[in-house]
């Protein structure tokens, strides 16, 4: 069985395997053991109470609960952009007309922003190549959902998620060459490293801060802004299905989407809801594949699975309560895997 | 005699067959006799107000062969280039882009639409016909203005200028209007050259980029021709700079052709110019080439003659005092050559 749990400190070896697999575009799990240890630090604190706002995040692993092997890795964190400043490139439309002249024309154009600033982040999801099959993808991430679901409190109103943008096989990302190259003179992937240990507030301070046309930049560079990299089109699907979608801000390195919602639009916060748990012998199977979760703060549980339900509790095998760290009686958050399975 | 002097309505003929000449890479009058009239107009009445503060007055020259009455060239003096209406221009702005933490520190380039040369004084719509480039005439038109601009310093700013023409092919392909304008515009540089010269500057606010554009960005083509001037206009380039005018961190906006701009104070010309009596002298030897200047009441014509300086008289031969036909109460400056 597979399982979502926090973050733990014996975990650090696990995820510097992880790192070493991730490859360009991929910011947050950078391949830094200093780096990784910090965050991790940072992440226990939270969920301690010791962390300031603008410390807060939330790290959560993808256990195989019988070899207890680390395979994936998801994360949020709580408000962004209140220690350094937090960027993206606003795509807006400027129009250009004149009356006498008989032109009207709309120009695409980008500005800096630091729009997003406090929202809370859906960030550092990566599942090792092996382990993407049997819906891991889909506990992974929306583990995270259900985890907000349950403490709505803790995080901000609005919901955001950068998406990795395009870059090719030997990680040059056309954007990037065609605008960032100009103001800073090295190369994507070392912009994308420096990114993820934490320095892209000062690359930023490098970034054009005027306003700029679209149209200046190569056709290349033009075509991918607000696409994602091949191998993140899943994640971005799962999250578009979830609520959230593209609002006309990317990244301002490689122009990946940012996908954003309100927190309480998200399907799982408003669609999941309370059962309590009934451990059963045998496993009593239901209709439709569900994501459940303990509604525990500090030892948080979550997995999938089809088990019976009814309008009094959720049947449960004693190994399933057993992963979710819950006995009989005790609450579940649930909530179908799926969208189309939306009726409970 | 050749004489720079203030257009009149009947040259208008003249000033077509020359604004037709002129073509698209010369800043000639526009070829619109209704235009030119109009100029001409508004050059008349620059002249007869008395001004004591720079406004909307454009004053325009023309270049004639006084005894054939042909007229060989133009110039043009805006009073400010931008009156009733703003001069636009591309800024070039250093912009440093600076990071102590990454040990980078970057100067960015970023052309910024702005009014700034619209309380400047303007030289404008020289032309000169091809055949007598080599002569003295071309500096005639523009040292001869410049001499007006001195001698009725209440009637212009302190500060000078003039646009010269960029860098476009025959067939008006300009690399900058193909780069930068012709994405905001999306239409041919003959076009927009059209436009500017003869509809109000409205739709340059409406079109032109609101934000700065980072030369960076810009295509090299484009960039290679900014403050490059057209050959065409290489001797009044040559002309500018030889008074002490330069090239400063401003572009036209169509075709990113220089724009030189001087203080007043810091021209030769305006350092070296002296007033003078005129006498007549019959023996010529040893004389000098003299820009002449001669202000009567609000009129005034320049020449240039050969002639002995002086002390204040400046000797002349009796021919040339007798072309030159000046009444009694008119102010004479000269300028050695």
């Amino acid at each position: 069985m597979m399982l979502i749990r926090p973050i733990k400190r014996q975990d650090k070896q696990a995820l510097l395997q992880l790192a070493t697999i991730t490859g360009t575009g991929f910011t947050s799990l950078p391949d830094s053991e200093s780096h990784l240890e910090e965050r991790v630090e940072r992440m226990i604190a939270t969920w301690e109470g010791q962390a300031p706002l603008s410390e807060q995040g939330y790290l959560f692993v993808l256990e195989e609960s019988a070899t207890q092997k680390v395979v994936g890795i998801s994360g949020i964190e709580v408000a962004i952009g209140l220690k350094e400043p937090w960027y993206d490139f606003h795509v807006g439309t400027q129009v250009h007309a004149s009356k006498e002249l008989g032109i009207y024309r709309q120009m695409k154009k980008l500005s800096l922003s630091n729009d997003h600033t406090g929202h809370s982040e859906l960030c550092t999801l990566f599942l090792d190549p092996q382990y993407r099959k049997n819906k891991n993808g889909q506990l992974l991430s929306k583990s995270r959902l259900l985890f907000i679901a349950a403490f709505k409190e803790k995080f901000s109103e609005r919901i955001i998620a950068e998406m990795r943008g395009v870059s090719d096989a030997q990680g040059e990302s056309p954007f990037w060459e065609s605008l960032g190259r100009h103001f800073f003179a090295i190369d994507f992937t070392e912009a994308d490293y420096l990114t993820g240990i934490g320095q892209k507030a000062f690359i930023a301070e490098l970034m054009p801060k005027h306003a700029f046309y679209v149209d200046f930049l190569s056709e290349a560079a033009q075509k991918v802004i607000a696409e994602v990299h091949p191998s993140t089109l899943p994640a971005r699907k799962i999250l578009e299905s979830e609520g959230m979608r593209y609002e006309g801000y990317v990244d301002i390195f490689d122009a990946g989407p940012t996908l954003e919602a309100y927190t309480k639009d998200l399907r799982v916060v408003r669609k999941s809801q309370l059962l309590p748990v009934k451990v059963c012998a045998t496993a009593l199977l239901g209709e439709q594949i569900l994501l459940i979760g303990n509604d525990k703060y500090q030892e948080f549980r979550a997995i999938i699975g089809s088990p019976k339900i009814d309008n009094s509790a959720i049947y449960l095998t004693q190994a399933q309560a057993q992963a979710l760290s819950v006995i009989d009686g005790e609450q579940l958050r649930i909530v179908p895997l799926f969208e189309k399975e939306n009726s409970l | 005699m050749i004489v720079l002097r203030p257009a009149q309505l009947s040259d208008i003929s003249d000033l077509e067959r020359l604004a037709q000449k002129g073509g698209a890479m010369v800043s000639t009058p526009a070829a619109q006799r209704a235009h030119l009239l109009a100029k001409i107009e508004l050059s008349i009445d620059a002249f007869a107000q008395d001004v004591l503060t720079p406004g909307e007055e454009s004053y325009l020259f023309v270049l004639e062969e006084m005894l054939t009455g042909q007229l060989m060239g133009t110039g043009a003096v805006k009073a400010l280039a931008g009156n009733r209406e703003p001069f636009y221009s591309f800024r070039n702005d250093i912009k440093i882009h600076s990071s102590a933490e990454l040990n980078v520190h970057n100067r960015i380039h970023a052309l910024t639409l702005n009014h700034d040369l619209s309380d400047h004084s303007q030289l404008c719509a020289f032309y000169i016909a091809p055949a007598l480039a080599d002569t003295l005439l071309p500096s005639l038109i523009t040292l001869g203005r410049l001499l007006f601009m001195s001698v009725f310093p209440m009637r212009f700013a302190n500060e000078w200028m003039a646009v010269l023409p960029g860098i476009a092919d025959k067939d008006g392909r300009a690399p900058f209007w193909e780069h930068v304008g012709r994405k905001f515009f999306g239409i041919d540089y003959n076009q927009v050259a059209h436009y500017n010269a003869t509809l109000d500057k409205t739709f340059i606010a409406e079109m032109m980029p609101y934000h700065p554009l980072y030369v960076t960005l810009i295509n090299q083509e484009a960039q290679a021709v900014m403050g490059r001037v057209h050959s065409d206009a290489q001797l009044q380039c040559d002309l500018l700079s030889g008074q002490g005018f330069a090239p400063d961190k401003y572009v036209e906006i169509f075709d990113a052709g220089p724009i030189f701009s001087a203080p007043r104070d810091a021209l030769s010309l305006c350092q070296q110019i002296k007033s003078v009596t005129l006498t007549s002298s019959m023996t010529e030897t040893a004389t000098q080439t003299y820009l002449l200047g001669m202000a009567d009441n609000n009129d005034f014509k320049a020449c240039i003659v050969q002639g002995v300086l002086q002390g204040e008289l400046l000797m002349l031969s009796p021919q040339n005092l007798e072309q030159l036909n000046l009444r009694h109460k008119a102010r004479v400056f000269c300028v050695m050559l």
